[in-house]
């Protein structure tokens, strides 16, 4: 597929949101860097990854991820996650990553909770 | 791996060695490349759960296994298979990269530097026991996991 339909970017509220399917691993993890970097260019600094759809994220997906979220924060801003999937924030906890990306329960808490 | 009987101990069951001759046979025996991965999960949930292992553990040993066979298609050997025993309370799964050094003459190494980073150690992480004998031309890794109570 695409990178551009399997990794939806759409601006919201003047943020970019990258929407991530069923699974992120390295079958697509490529498509997904792609996503966030193009992301990135839309507006420096904040990015949200909505991955609500997804149920399984492996280290290549969490790399990607990573990657971003340092490029985000070195432009002042971070990467948001939403994250759903109890194998996804399990994957996030054994690698303690959730202590460096901040995930929120919905869309509309990623996008409204002030940076802290 | 042999399985070593004390002399107060019953005898064990026969169990899978590590390259699968002897004991028994695995349940699932397949070789698979990167669209295979989501059937690979599948296989590999249903068989930790026959293990008895609670949801979450189970969603654990996938992930694990998962990001074995990631490995293997990631280092781009020809061949990769997954192989999975079903044991008591437990289930062994082993991935082939390539054409792994036969058990006779292992060359194990304890740890693989992962130039991927990371899968190997959140297998670390899930696995009860890890094997790896790597060779010039292929690398098997075997993990078990013991079912955890609920």
């Amino acid at each position: 597929m695409m990178p551009g339909t399997t990794f939806p970017v759409e601006m919201v509220s003047g943020v970019p949101v990258v929407t991530t399917p069923e699974h992120v691993d390295i079958t697509n993890a490529e498509g997904l860097r792609a996503a966030l970097a193009e992301s990135a260019g839309r507006g420096p600094g904040r990015l949200v990854v909505d991955m609500s759809r997804t149920e399984f994220c492996d280290t290549a997906g969490l790399h990607a991820l990573v990657a971003a979220h340092k490029r985000a924060q070195a432009e002042g801003g971070e990467v948001r996650l939403v994250v759903t999937g109890l194998a996804v924030q399990r994957i996030f906890a054994i690698t303690g990553l959730d202590d460096m990306i901040r995930s929120f329960p919905s869309l509309h808490e990623a996008l409204t909770q002030r940076p802290s | 791996m042999t399985s070593e009987n004390r002399p107060d101990e019953p005898a064990r069951p026969a169990e899978p060695s590590a390259d699968g001759s002897g004991g028994f046979p695995p349940a699932v025996d397949l070789a698979f490349d990167s669209g295979m991965l989501s059937v690979l999960r599948t296989h590999v949930h249903a068989h930790a759960c026959r293990a008895g292992m609670p949801g979450d553990q189970a969603a654990d040993v996938v992930l694990a296994v998962h990001e074995l066979a990631a490995n293997a298609i990631s280092h781009g050997g020809k061949t990769r298979r997954l192989r999975l025993w079903d044991m008591a309370g437990a289930l062994r799964c082993q991935v082939d990269d390539g054409d792994p050094p036969a058990p006779s003459d292992p060359a194990l190494l304890s740890w693989l530097p992962d130039p991927h980073g990371h899968g190997l150690w959140v297998v670390r992480q899930i696995a009860d026991q890890m094997r790896i004998a790597s060779g010039p031309r292929g690398t098997r890794v075997t993990v078990t996991f013991n079912a955890r109570g609920e």
